[in-house]
């Protein structure tokens, strides 16, 4: 299965929780590989703790293979080369997790036919290896967003599952700005069409994420002052009436990733040990990405509204 | 109890779908699929709160509120909801439904052998009945409703399908319900001396008027109605020329079934064969109100603004709401005739067929009620219909005590029943039980609560509704199949034996659509008293004085906390002002009595200080 994670505007924490769902579904069982395409900022790395890829993937980077400068893009074994301590040893029964990481030093990035076949390539060679394949794009309409739907429109990929997650915090702005990115002018729909898409299949492959949302049940919130609270319902409920008239209400939501100091702060991955030993994480936010990673694999969850 | 529908409604949601679901799919049960009355009931109470209340809706996944969802969880989730329902609702259609006959109505296990030896025959128990007619209308256009958003939720072309068939099918149920109670609606003339009409003397007459007397005063109360019936009411029933006798009574509403010999309706879209009636031309009270309650929701804000009749069904309409019109003008004129008191208010009201129960005043206080909604009663004829409430709540032994071997038991237990005449036609003879005292008390009294603009009635109703309430939630079974449903008649008369059979979705369905007028009547303005309009009044002329005064003063600094509390105190006091505005004059006194004491605090300081100095 092949996922491709977007998102219009920076700070949604779409990074850091895509490695989170690569990494849980590697601890399923699943043998996953992460595709940083976040050419302008490869955060990838730091998530995973493995400070010294980035001076290493200088000219073998993805950049560098798309545009034809390395024969080959650069795998990195993150069980092995992680200096996180928990990750450090692969529990038994995990899948593998393999990083492809970005590098800044592949000059200009150009969409033409040949790093086109390339991308393609990429992909047919690790649909072998891999039951999943997450794709982190950057922010907004990109060129990586471009590659994505033209390669998955090539014939060679149509058999593949392909699934698109899109990003977004839970605020007025952001709801609008992630309804524009898929259903506006110039949005993944609409240049997804006119590169061969059909509509209604791509528009069933698209769910949304929310992120950073205060999840009013949480003990977190049950000290708010009662006039507070209500207020914050109430905005709740505006805001999902805002996000159903742009047809991005909670039946296109996957999930949802409560308001969470680890991600926010540290911006890491988060482990068992984070919620039950240090418990520096909140539970809801271990269970948030495990419910996140496995709706992701169910098909009861995708398709057609 | 204190009536919470929001809250209480949850409750019943989650048993029903305890009950309905089994592990997300809907089983009909044992007594499912037989009764079209029962099954409609059933349906009603999901579909009645969530097209009524907004707040309560099922049709938009994305917007359905997350204690919606919980309560429902045995149904799935917002997404599953919905199209469980269309699976449930197309199974219903199905069911209820004699293949190219068109839609069936059949009243099926409520109807009871007045020979407890002699089985019904298949015939009589497939017979049609007014119940199911009006709670079809209910259920279709509530149904209809539900669709018309839900469709544009979705695009799956199998689900589309499925709603197609189902808003077809619906229709087709609705013109036909509709027919049927076009069909089942009858004028009874009758002479003065024949039994009924003696009855009727006795009723309007009181022991004051000679039966002469009595009929002089019938002839000009009803001159204007007996001319718009015999003139315009023609569709479905076959008046005659018996109503123009002046020296006749007569009485208008709904039989059973389809009366005997009701001539077709004829309409475009009715698919299926008109079957013949059989029920005498006899208007029963019971089968009235009934037929009220549903053909009043044919026009409906919701109806009009969803558009959810056709141009047929409209015509139909119109006919049907001529005689909802007559009916409820005719039985509250009944009701209320002659200049002292009321013979409504001689409990218990006696039918022309000689049963006298306080169920039947109870139904005449329902039309009665009906007709004040309609019409935004006086105070006086709501006053004295609150009388009449308090006083079957009483003798109805919901706010006191039953007695040993009291037969108020059996207008809850067994119900009061209805002898069906012209069912001996097709086999033994049937009857109608009906065991839903309580809960239609409890809807009256809601409604009437709504409609009053006086604070003395509307507190009386409000404390009675709570009593009734209490009396019908202890009622809920307590465990077993069926636990949080209706009905458990030992848990409020525990020597009584209680009647063995399937649990009551009559009761059940009264009371959601109890919870749904309780939330009308909590969306209204509260009544704001004039007396306490005054004070507010007054105190916000004090407390802006006072205010002015303060800010006389030297000024605060600005980051200082007696900067805020004057700050504050405006805030308040704007917002005490907008509030008289809107009716709420309690709430902006309390808001002006804060800004009272915060200013005394602020002045009297100031003058311990100038005292020191």
């Amino acid at each position: 299965m092949l996922v491709f994670a977007a998102s219009d505007k920076g700070g949604t924490g779409r990074s850091v929780t895509s490695i989170n769902l690569a990494y849980r579904r590697a601890l399923d069982g699943d043998d996953v590989c992460y595709l940083d395409f976040d050419f302008g900022s490869p955060t990838a790395p730091a998530v995973f703790d493995i400070p010294d890829v980035a001076k290493e993937a200088k000219g073998r980077g993805l950049h560098s293979y798309l545009n034809g400068m390395t024969g080959e893009a650069l795998r990195v074994d993150v069980w092995a080369r992680t200096e996180h301590q928990v990750l450090r040893s692969r529990p038994s029964g995990a899948g593998r997790l393999v990083l492809l990481p970005g590098d800044r030093t592949g000059g200009e990035f150009v969409t033409d036919g040949a790093s086109l076949h390339r991308c393609v390539d990429l992909v047919n060679a690790l649909r072998r290896e891999f039951n999943l394949i997450v794709v982190d794009l950057s922010a907004g309409r990109s060129y990586a967003m471009e590659l994505a739907l033209s390669a998955t429109a090539q014939t060679e990929l149509r058999s593949l599952k392909t699934r698109w997650l899109v990003y977004h915090r839970w605020t007025r702005q952001h709801v609008m700005a992630a309804a524009d990115l898929v259903t506006g002018e110039r949005g993944i729909v609409s240049a997804g069409v006119s590169l061969g898409h059909d509509k209604d299949q791509l528009l069933g492959a698209i769910r949304f994420v929310r992120a950073a949302v205060p999840d009013l049940g949480s003990p977190q919130w049950s000290q708010v002052p009662p006039a507070q609270f209500a207020w914050m319902r109430q905005c709740n409920r505006e805001l999902e009436g805002i996000a159903a008239g742009l047809g991005i209400g909670r039946s296109r939501v996957l999930g949802s990733v409560p308001l969470e100091p680890v991600l926010q702060l540290q911006e890491q991955l988060i482990t068992d040990e984070d919620v039950l030993d240090s418990r520096i994480a909140n539970i809801q936010t271990w269970q948030a990405i495990g419910e996140l990673a496995e709706r992701l694999a169910d098909d009861k969850h995708w398709g057609l509204l | 109890m204190q009536i919470k529908p929001r809250l209480q409604l949850f409750d019943v949601w989650k048993a029903i779908a305890r009950h309905s679901f089994r592990e997300g799919e809907w089983a009909w049960g044992e007594w499912g699929g037989r009764s079209s009355v029962a099954d409609a009931e059933r349906l009603l109470c999901l579909l009645y709160p969530a097209t009524e209340i907004p707040e309560f809706r099922l049709d938009d996944p994305d917007i359905t509120e997350e204690d919606v969802e919980l309560a429902l969880k045995q149904a799935g989730d917002a997404t599953d909801i919905p199209a469980n329902l269309v699976g449930v609702l197309t199974e219903f259609m199905g069911i209820h439904r004699g293949g190219d006959l068109g839609p069936t109505f059949a009243g099926d296990y409520y109807f009871v052998s007045e020979d407890p030896d002699q089985e019904l025959s298949k015939e009589q128990r497939e017979t049609g009945v007014v119940d199911s007619f009006s709670m079809s209308v209910t259920l279709c256009l509530a149904t209809l409703g539900f669709l018309n958003v839900y469709r544009a939720q979705t695009n799956r072309p199998e689900l589309l399908g499925l709603i197609d068939d189902l808003q077809k099918a619906t229709s087709e149920r609705l013109t036909a319900a509709m027919v049927s109670l076009l069909r089942s609606f009858t004028v009874n003339v009758f002479s003065v001396e024949s039994h009924q009409g003696q009855a009727l003397c006795r009723l309007l007459g009181q022991g004051r008027l000679s039966d002469k007397a009595v009929l002089q005063q019938f002839q000009s109360r009803f001159k204007s109605l007996r001319a718009v019936i015999g003139a315009s009411v023609v569709l479905g029933v076959d008046v005659g020329e018996r109503l123009q006798n002046e020296n006749r009574f007569f009485e208008c509403g709904w039989a059973w079934s389809l009366v005997k010999d009701a001539p077709e309706v004829e309409a475009e879209d009715l698919v299926g064969v008109q079957p013949n009636g059989v029920a005498e031309a006899v208007p029963y009270l019971y089968f009235t109100v009934v037929a009220l309650d549903g053909i009043q929701d044919l026009f409906s804000n919701r109806t009009l603004t969803l558009r959810l009749l056709n141009a047929e069904q409209q015509r139909l309409a119109e006919a049907l709401r001529l005689r909802w019109e007559i009916t409820q003008q005719y039985w509250s004129a009944l009701a209320r005739f002659g200049d002292g008191s009321w013979p409504l208010e001689d409990i218990p009201w006696q039918t022309g067929q000689q049963l006298e129960s306080e169920y039947f005043s109870l139904s005449v206080a329902s039309l009665l009620v009906h007709d004040l909604v309609s019409r935004r009663a006086t105070d006086d004829d709501l006053t004295r219909t609150v009388d009449v409430m308090e006083r079957l709540a009483e003798r109805g032994r919901i706010t006191s005590r039953l007695t040993e071997g009291d037969p108020a038991a059996d207008l809850h237990n067994s119900g009061v029943a209805l002898p069906l005449l012209g069912s001996e036609t097709l086999g033994p003879p049937m009857r109608w039980a009906m065991t839903d005292f309580s809960a239609q008390l409890l809807k009256r009294t809601i409604q009437l609560c709504t409609l009053s603009q006086n604070i003395a009635s509307q507190d009386r109703l409000l404390r009675l509704a709570e009593q009734i309430l209490d009396h019908l939630w202890k009622r809920r079974i307590h465990d077993g199949e069926g636990a949080g449903l209706w009905d458990n008649i030992r848990a409020v008369y525990p020597h009584v034996t209680a009647q063995q059979g399937p649990l009551s979705w009559s009761i059940t369905e009264r009371v959601t659509e109890c919870m749904v007028a309780a939330s009308q009547l909590y969306r209204q303005p509260p009544i704001g008293s004039n007396d306490v309009t005054a004070l507010a009044r007054a105190l916000l002329s004090e407390s802006t004085h006072l205010l002015g005064e303060e800010q006389m003063e030297l000024a605060p600094p600005p980051a200082s906390r007696q900067g805020e509390v004057l700050k504050g105190v405006e805030a308040d006091l704007k917002r005490a002002r907008r509030l008289l505005d809107e009716q709420r004059p309690g709430t902006s006194c309390a808001l002006a009595l804060g800004v009272l004491s915060r200013l005394d605090s602020l002045k009297r300081a100031r003058d311990t200080g100038i005292r020191k100095a």
